[in-house]
């Protein structure tokens, strides 16, 4: 688990570019969204760090074709898989904390009365990145470089759309239709339930890729 | 016995292409060479040792162990050498090192910079930045530096100057100095198996052709060299023939066979590997 976090951390700080990536993710929304929508930055950039986050390492793997370099060290495939799905948590962590600091620098110097920390925005990210990490992994596990870069595209656009359309609407918009029913602990257990099912099929899916 | 290497009956089925019942054995304190020609089969088999790919049929052990069993633990003890680079490119050699090191248990960095110093590398370069040769050196360099007991090596020197590829295998040669490494080393290049492979195994087409104790087979096979009228109605005493205006070169394992029948009006030469290797791809 340590050598994959740590391997992960390197590559998502490991040149300038990438690091002009992360820094800019903040400053960008605060440009785009307008006044109005502030109270909700937080959730969404909590969602898009996330997901930065989570997805680098990927992203690294298909333009360097390092998979078969990963595969001969000493970790079971199901272990990587596992690892991966676990690390979500970490970096859901490390975004609450990377946003906080930013936000708060933000707040202090006066630039703009944002938000640093939000249990309730928490609770509705968390969710939120783990129903969409439920549907990448597996198609990032199975598939090859194109493929995974194609979906990933797809569910990136998908990703920062429907986070923008719930950072305005909030989570209340899901009350209406059959998602109303999929509410607080529903949802929270419907996700949890999901991720783990997503989980045993993405060890699956990877345990018998040829690579 | 517990080999290093044993592979029974392994199959693997592509589209157009089988690894038809591979049995391979190696022992420790031997190297042995796999040669074949380009898309023989050397890269799959490689892959399938280190279940990078799945198998279809029989048997990978590596120190006595189910390859895919004892998968962590057998990985642990390998160190494996790439044909290609597949280290991340915007990395340098030093954020690389960490990377990998923390998943060995025997990790050794004095190893590795003693090693880091020896090929002359800076750690602050980024991969990107290296030359072919330069990041053979690197990625020997990893395999060598976690204890490692077999060493697997796809095609390290294809590509390569002589000068350099002799560096590398005086670094096998010293590897092997101790008694407990071993190391399977796939190559197209057989001068370099003529100077340190103890064992050679051949295949062709995804089949192996011979799997044997490398003075045997140069013991064994010769180059017969003579005029042409002389192979009339013994061509089928050949493995393989190259014919020409002045005469041909045939390759053979029946030396008596060839003695008695030609008595001494043909030149018999010994074989270099090379010599036998193109004569049974041709033969077939």
């Amino acid at each position: 688990m340590f050598g994959t976090i740590n391997r992960d951390l390197t590559l998502i700080f490991s040149n300038k570019s990438q690091m002009i990536i992360i820094l800019s993710i903040i400053p960008i929304y605060l440009l785009v969204l307008d006044i109005n929508q502030m109270e909700r930055m937080y959730f969404l950039v909590l969602v898009m760090m996330t997901y930065i986050f989570v997805m680098t390492p990927f992203v690294f793997d298909m333009k360097s074709q390092t998979l078969s370099m990963m595969n001969s060290l000493p970790l079971r495939r199901k272990d990587t898989v596992l690892y991966r799905y676990l690390s979500v948590f970490i970096y859901f962590l490390i975004s609450i904390v990377y946003s906080g600091i930013y936000l708060w620098v933000i707040k202090k110097t006066g630039l703009m009365d944002v938000e640093y920390f939000n249990l309730k925005m928490i609770k509705e990210a968390l969710p939120y990145v783990l129903a969409t990490v439920s549907i990448m992994f597996p198609a990032n596990f199975k598939f090859g470089p194109r493929l995974a870069q194609i979906l990933n595209a797809f569910l990136f656009s998908f990703t920062a759309v429907a986070a923008i359309s719930l950072s305005r609407n909030g989570l209340g918009s899901l009350d209406k239709g059959i998602m109303g029913l999929l509410k607080g602990p529903s949802l929270l257990l419907v996700i949890s339930v999901a991720y783990i099912i997503s989980l045993l099929v993405s060890m699956r899916l990877y345990e018998n890729r040829d690579l | 016995m517990n080999y290093s290497l044993e592979i029974k009956n392994l199959r693997k089925e592509f589209k157009g292409f089988t690894l038809k019942d591979l049995n391979i054995k190696l022992e420790p304190g031997f190297i042995m060479g796999f040669i074949g020609p380009n898309g023989a089969g050397k890269t799959t088999t490689i892959k399938l040792i280190m279940n990078l790919i799945k198998k279809d049929g029989g048997q990978i052990k590596v120190f006595g162990k189910d390859h895919v069993a004892a998968e962590k633990e057998i990985k642990d003890r390998i160190g494996f050498v790439y044909d290609e680079n597949y280290y991340y490119e915007d990395l340098s050699i030093r954020q690389m090192k960490n990377i990998v090191s923390k998943f060995y248990s025997k990790w050794d960095d004095n190893q590795f910079n003693s090693y880091i110093n020896e090929f002359d590398l800076n750690p602050k370069a980024k991969i990107k930045t290296l030359s072919k040769g330069m990041k053979m050196k690197f990625s020997l360099a990893i395999a060598l530096s976690h204890q490692a007991d077999l060493i697997i090596m796809d095609e390290p020197t294809s590509g390569l100057d002589p000068v350099f590829r002799r560096g590398i295998l005086d670094i096998l040669y010293n590897i092997i100095q101790d008694e407990n490494k071993s190391i399977f080393f796939s190559t197209h290049i057989t001068t370099d198996l003529e100077k340190i492979a103890d064992y050679i195994t051949f295949i062709n087409d995804g089949e192996i052709l011979f799997s044997e104790a490398k003075d045997k087979i140069l013991d064994s096979y010769r180059i017969v060299k003579g005029s042409t009228k002389m192979l009339e109605g013994n061509r089928d005493k050949f493995i393989g023939l190259r014919e020409t205006d002045v005469g041909f070169e045939g390759l053979t394992n029946n030396i008596n066979q060839i003695e008695s029948s030609f008595n001494n009006d043909v030149l018999i030469e010994k074989a270099s590997l090379e010599d036998i290797m193109v004569y049974s791809i041709r033969g077939e």
